[in-house]
């Protein structure tokens, strides 16, 4: 009876053992106990999932047969959605294999599909069954909201970062990615964005990529300084009403502009600024471009931030362009027909700043960069965003810039400097250029002054072509001219981070919901002292399998004991 | 025994959680599951019956039979169309959700303008679908099930457009264009009469596959010159004779039907096959375009690539030269050379 009695007891235990471990893999439950709240949600994106009520469907091409670090990716993804639908119940989400079709010609027309829809495709190598094979993996998801579809890329590309830190930096990401394309999706007033005309800047089909992935979560606009409108009824023009024209937009980028501000000009961008709009400057210190090498084995680059003319304007706000051109040894590659070399007039930066606009971003490629310098301007905080390798010049302008240097690049003793500032980013109160200036003036009277901005911030990069897509010449699947995503380079089939690092920017500038912060969340991947390790390895192995079998023994031997005091009595 | 009865009690609590937790799990996914937006029929195989209609009044009932699929018990079915509507219905999915603002208004295109589309398993009536407008962007189609609250939108992953044109009610839409259908080997007589031309004229008959004659209809003389092999091939294009599409009443031509009838004919075939059926197609030249050029006959008033025509003078059809090239032929054509 005892025995039978035992042998129950024993399975029931064993059953409910079982029962436990089960219903833990059913019930998705965490306790987040880490430093940096790893597990938890910012406010930010709990404020953002409380704000729909109708129901929102992510798609999520992550489903299949991956190797551990997608699987890691693929359930830190479902955990993330999991985590958002306990603070909103109406977001929906189903796990895609887009592979999983009756015929390769629909998984080719699914793809094609996913591509055109705006997801990256990934080539995932795998070792299986001894070969290896290539699969084409579609890291992202496609949120479907009303009528409205938009993608999330889940995995952070960054050139030459392992797969695995690849895969670190796309799950400290995740949240951001998913909650960013939450908000475009659901967003109804979004921002104005403008693209300034008059002084020869980037046009429309220069700057189309750019353009088309800020339209998801701003609205985009071209804004000509120089053309007034005239009132209707007595045809005169107003500068005031221009003013209040160019205060609409809620950030302004200024494009690689190639003709000079007139005090009109500055004076409309000052008080712009002053009544808090946001600019992005992408300034060319120097006038080179590769177009010159066409014809020429080599030209003379000469100064062009002069001409501009915007100098004051900046330095009172504190940043100089330098008119020089920056090279450096990290470089982006050039297709010589033959192969592939690095120019070191292409500077290839990895953004090495915590900040949430650079933060684990990929590569950018700037072209006949300039360096920056900081100036002293009270109120004004500097953030260096973008700085060159330890392994970079500055030249001076004038300067030749020769075919020859892809051939046979300068020595390496001659890169000494480290650091040089490309990108920096401003934010404070800035003091008006025309404070203690004349003014100019509007039926006779000096136009109004804004002496002192608002809170402001302004992003200065001594690059204007880091905004400018390429045309498409090579790919004969597409039409020729047809803009190409901004970033790639077509003659390398390179992709670089230019596009993140300027949306990034956009919307740390215009994002008031703090959603952007999230990216500059770091998680601490903790791993051993290597030191420790090599030093105290046979202690903790001697430690790790002794102790818990001696416990038990030791164990077994009390049990031993008490049992034999307890009933010999 | 206490203890026991703890771990019993223990043990079935944990076993209803678990039970009600895999009751509740939806592996990959956290749809609510498949019964309000499950379009889809993974076995098509099994479809042995699908009703399309719609409120214009149209109504096609397309049958699965041993001969194929059949049109209200009629007409063989285009195969194209039933293909693309099979892949439609094995594979459309879920695209998205619709707005609850907008669920009134899509509720209410579904009234009007949707196709209502009834899908039979043997004798049972497996699914009802109704098929709605297309989303504004032109990805995807609104549907509805009869027994589901809200209506989705649906599409087929990796394809760019909508399904809605795709569910065909009109039955003419449906009738595969063969103005005449049977097997080659059934025909009995092949009558080709040029109204214009009575010495081109002829009549094949056939006795069996061996003896096969032809008659001149200018004198009825049974022609010995006649190549046996020609005739066979003859025999096999009009035996499967396309036409390019039907002419409905609601088509502006349709008005020209009589004064058609009434006129001369380019042609006029008759097949007749060993059960007594007759197939009669007859072809009437259209006039051109003022733009059009003939390059084989600059000064021909007529259109070079298309003939109206007629199924035994019936419905009315639009044929093309190319489609005729292997019966429009001659007497003479068909002789030994």
């Amino acid at each position: 009876m005892k025995k039978r009695r035992d042998i129950v007891r024993f399975l029931l235990f064993i059953g409910i053992v079982f029962l436990v471990n089960f219903i833990g893999s059913l019930k998705f439950f965490r306790l987040d106990l880490t430093a940096e709240k790893r597990y938890s949600l910012s406010d930010a994106t709990i404020q953002l999932l409380e704000s729909f009520d109708d129901v929102m469907l992510v798609k999520v091409y992550l489903d299949g047969d991956f190797p551990a670090g997608f699987q890691r990716l693929q359930l830190e993804t479902r955990q993330m959605l999991d985590e958002f639908r306990a603070y909103n119940p109406n977001l929906q989400y189903s796990f895609i294999d887009p592979t999983e079709n009756a015929s390769e010609e629909e998984t080719n027309d699914v793809f094609q599909q996913l591509q055109f829809k705006g997801l990256k495709p990934y080539q995932l190598s795998m070792n299986k069954d001894g070969g290896s094979s290539v699969k084409t993996i579609f890291p992202g998801a496609l949120l479907n909201y009303g009528e409205s579809e938009a993608p999330a890329l889940l995995l952070q590309d960054q050139l030459g970062a392992s797969p695995e830190s690849q895969i670190n930096s796309s799950i400290e990401n995740l949240e951001f990615s998913l909650a960013n394309t939450i908000r475009a999706l659901t967003q109804s007033d979004k921002p104005l964005v403008g693209f300034l005309q008059g002084h020869d800047e980037l046009g429309p089909r220069e700057v189309a990529d750019f353009a088309r992935e800020l339209s998801n979560n701003y609205q985009v606009n071209l804004f000509n300084i120089r053309e007034f409108k005239s009132d209707s009824t007595n045809e005169d023009i107003s500068i005031a009403g221009q003013q209040r024209r160019l205060n609409r937009f809620d950030a302004m980028v200024i494009a690689k502009p190639r003709k000079a501000f007139n005090d009109l000009d500055k004076y409309l961008l000052d008080q712009y600024v002053m009544n808090g709009g946001r600019t992005i400057w992408l300034l060319d210190g120097i006038e080179a471009s590769m177009d010159s090498l066409s014809e020429k084995s080599q030209f003379m680059s000469l100064p062009l931030f002069d001409r501009l003319q915007l100098n004051d304007l900046l330095f009172k706000y504190g940043v100089r362009v330098n008119t020089d051109i920056v090279g450096d040894m990290v470089a982006a590659g050039v297709n010589d027909q033959r192969q592939i070399r690095p120019w070191i007039y292409f500077p290839m930066v990895m953004p090495q700043s915590k900040h949430p606009i650079a933060k684990d971003l990929n590569a950018i490629w700037l072209q006949f960069a300039s360096s920056l310098d900081t100036v002293i301007a009270e109120g004004v905080k500097k953030t260096i965003l973008l700085r060159s390798s330890p392994y970079s010049v500055r030249r001076a302008s004038p300067a030749i810039v020769s075919l020859a240097d892809l051939y046979q690049p300068p020595p390496r003793e001659r890169f000494r400097e480290s650091g040089i500032p490309l990108a920096i980013l401003l934010e404070g109160k800035f003091q008006s250029l025309y404070q203690n200036r004349v003014r100019p003036k509007e039926g006779g009277e000096p136009l109004k002054l804004k002496a002192e901005s608002v809170g402001n911030q302004m992003l200065v990069v001594g690059d204007g072509d880091i905004i400018r897509n390429q045309m498409n010449v090579v790919n004969s699947d597409m039409p020729k001219g047809a803009p190409l995503p901004l970033g790639y380079d077509q003659y390398t089939g390179t992709q670089y981070g230019n596009k993140d690092f300027l949306v990034n920017a956009i919307d740390y500038m215009l994002d008031d919901s703090g959603l952007i912060d999230i990216r500059s969340r770091e998680l601490k991947i903790r791993l051993l002292d290597l030191n420790r390790v090599k030093k105290q390895r046979l202690s903790w192995q001697l430690v790790n399998t002794l102790i818990p079998s001696l416990s038990i023994i030791l164990l077994g031997i009390l049990n031993y004991y008490w049992r034999r005091r307890k009933y010999l009595k | 025994m206490k203890k026991n009865l703890l771990y019993l009690i223990v043990f079935i609590v944990l076993l209803a959680v678990a039970g009600y937790l895999l009751s509740e799990d939806k592996g990959n996914s956290s749809l609510e599951g498949p019964q309000n937006y499950d379009f889809a029929i993974k076995d098509t195989a099994a479809i042995t019956k699908i009703v399309l209609s719609d409120k214009t009044p149209n109504k096609s009932t397309i049958q699965r039979t041993s001969e194929g699929w059949i049109l209200d018990n009629e007409y063989p079915v285009r195969r194209d169309a039933i293909e693309v509507l099979m892949e439609t219905l094995y594979r459309m999915e879920l695209k998205n959700f619709v707005p609850q603002r907008m669920v009134p208004e899509v509720e209410k295109h579904i009234a009007v303008y949707g196709k209502r589309v009834e899908i039979y398993k043997g004798d049972q009536l497996a699914k009802v679908i109704y098929v709605g407008l297309q989303t504004s962007n032109d990805m995807a189609t609104y549907m509805k099930l009869e027994d589901g609250d809200l209506p989705y939108a649906v599409h087929i992953p990796g394809f760019n457009g909508f399904l809605n044109t795709r569910f065909i009610t009109e039955p003419y839409l449906w009738r595969a264009r063969n103005a005449v259908r049977i097997n080659a080997a059934n025909i009995k007589e092949v009558e080709m009469i040029y109204p214009d031309s009575l010495e081109a004229s002829f009549k094949i008959r056939v006795f069996s596959p061996d003896s096969i004659y032809m008659v001149s209809l200018e004198n009825q003389e049974v022609d010995r010159k006649f190549s046996t092999l020609k005739g066979k091939l003859y025999l096999a294009a009009c035996a499967q004779l396309k036409y390019e599409g039907e002419i409905i009443p609601s088509d502006p031509i349709f008005a020209r039907r009589d004064s058609l009838l009434a006129s001369t004919p380019v042609f006029r075939l008759t097949v007749t096959s060993t059960n007594g059926k007759v197939n009669k197609v007859s072809g009437y030249k259209i006039k051109a375009a003022p733009e059009t050029i003939d390059y084989d006959d600059p000064r021909s008033f007529y259109d070079p690539d298309r003939l109206h025509g007629f199924i035994n003078d019936n419905r009315m059809i639009l044929l093309q030269y190319y489609g005729l090239r292997n019966v429009l032929k001659s007497k003479e054509e068909l002789e030994q050379d």
